[in-house]
């Protein structure tokens, strides 16, 4: 009796343990969709003056934009390696907006 | 003989910046040799020119642009070349371009950069960038700023406004951005980066362009004085600029100038008496400080022809 009241307690704590993980990670990964929403919005407004979208400057933009390498190189890294760098760029930002 | 310093005064703070502006080709480095040239009596003062054509150059004996030179005790000058600018900070950028879009090395990045130059806004961002210096300068009392064509002056003088707009909405992104970076560190168990490069960066930007905005629309940091001629177009530019520094800087002009006037037989005889008469007119009619200038026979080419034009300063409103 004292086995199975023992082996229900430990099953309901992993199971506890395991909603946690999941509600942990399920907020996680929404955090981190808003996070990559706003990283595009950022980016767009930081690139647009470079692809003819009037926000800022495009001197503004550059040096907007050295403090913002490894975010551009990562970027990059998911663009099209077209003719338009740019422009495939810019797509890649996307995002559901 | 009639002193502009006096009709411009009081000029507080330091430097107090007297900026010129007008229409192409009517008098405006003319009237900031003139200004100028009164007010380093009273201190230290710098003439800075961004007039494209470089006039100021030949008018001071300047041998080159984008370099201070004393003309005198309390007098020092300077051309900017606004495309030299222009051309030298986008060369700066090309090496990040580079650097970050390496494929465009294979493209032409020769040709991105070039392009830069042209890119609307840059030559604006140029001379904003000239102005910021200018209200950082303690060392003059007073800067006189002979401006470039009236777009680009207008444009500039919005830019600080405009780009504080997209500065807070970069802001409140970039802060959520990294706040957000920081909970889902924290949350996975990751190292956590508190400091955000690209944040403090638009932070300082806030901070430079807020200190112009604030400085081109207090009166205790900055004179506008206009320049006009007796012409149709001259007098609609004036009005435009009018309309400008009202509306879009809460501004009044410190002082309206009316150059090139001429002598009734002679604008008779070239047949524009009726149309000098009516621009003065209504020039006489706007309510602000105000002189005419008659137009001079010797065209002034050097400082010392300049200077004698105030002895013919008539003050309209004082
Ligand atoms: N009162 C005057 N009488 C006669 N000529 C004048 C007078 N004022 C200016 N000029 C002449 O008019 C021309 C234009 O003057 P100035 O260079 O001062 O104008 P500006 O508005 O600075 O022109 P720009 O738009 O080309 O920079 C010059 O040749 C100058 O000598
Ligand atoms: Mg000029």
């Amino acid at each position: 009796m004292f086995k199975l009241v023992k082996r229900f307690l430990g099953e309901l704590v992993l199971f506890v343990k395991g909603i946690n993980r999941a509600i942990l990670e399920d907020s996680v990964s929404a955090l981190e969709l808003e996070y990559s929403e706003l990283e595009a919005a950022f980016m767009t407004i930081v690139l647009g003056p470079l692809v003819g979208v009037k926000t800022v400057s495009p001197i503004l933009s550059l040096e907007l934009l050295s403090t913002l390498k490894d975010e551009v190189k990562f970027l990059e890294s998911r663009a099209l390696k077209g003719k338009d760098l740019l422009g495939d760029l810019m797509s890649s930002l996307g995002g559901e907006w | 003989m009639s002193s502009l310093a006096g009709l411009l005064s009081p000029l507080e703070g330091r430097p107090h910046v007297i900026i010129v502006l007008g229409k192409g080709g009517v008098g405006k480095t003319s009237t900031s040799i003139l200004i100028a040239s009164e007010l380093k009596t009273q201190g230290k003062t710098l003439l800075v020119s961004f007039d494209q054509a470089k006039h100021i150059l030949r008018y001071l004996n300047l041998r080159r642009s984008m370099e201070i030179v004393e003309i005198d005790d309390n007098l020092s000058a300077c051309q900017l070349d606004i495309e030299a600018s222009a051309r030298e900070l986008t060369s700066r950028y090309s090496d990040l371009v580079a650097e970050l879009f390496p494929s465009l090395t294979v493209l032409n990045l020769e040709d991105v950069t070039k392009v830069l130059k042209y890119a609307p806004g840059v030559e604006e961002e140029v001379f904003l960038r000239w102005l910021a210096d200018i209200y950082e300068n303690r060392e003059y009392s007073y800067v006189v700023i002979d401006t470039p064509p009236t777009g680009i002056s207008l444009r500039t003088l919005v830019l600080p406004r405009l780009y504080l707009i997209w500065l807070d909405k970069l802001i409140n992104i970039r802060e959520r951005i990294v706040s957000l970076r920081y909970v889902i560190s924290k949350t996975l168990g990751r190292e956590v980066k508190v400091s955000d490069p690209a944040l403090n960066k638009l932070y300082e930007l806030k901070e430079v362009y807020s200190k112009v905005k604030d400085a081109l629309s207090s009166a205790s940091r900055t004179s506008y004085v206009i320049v006009t001629n007796p012409e149709p177009l001259p007098m609609f530019e004036l009005r435009e600029i009018l309309n400008f520094l009202d509306s879009e800087l809460m501004m009044k002009p410190k002082l309206l100038v009316m150059n090139k006037v001429l002598p009734r037989d002679v604008a008779t005889k070239l047949g524009t008496y009726d149309e000098q008469a009516r621009a003065i007119e209504e020039f006489k009619s706007i309510q602000y400080r105000s002189v005419m200038i008659p137009y001079a026979n010797n065209p002034s080419s050097r400082l010392e022809d300049i200077v004698k034009l105030r002895e013919f300063i008539v003050v309209v409103r004082g």
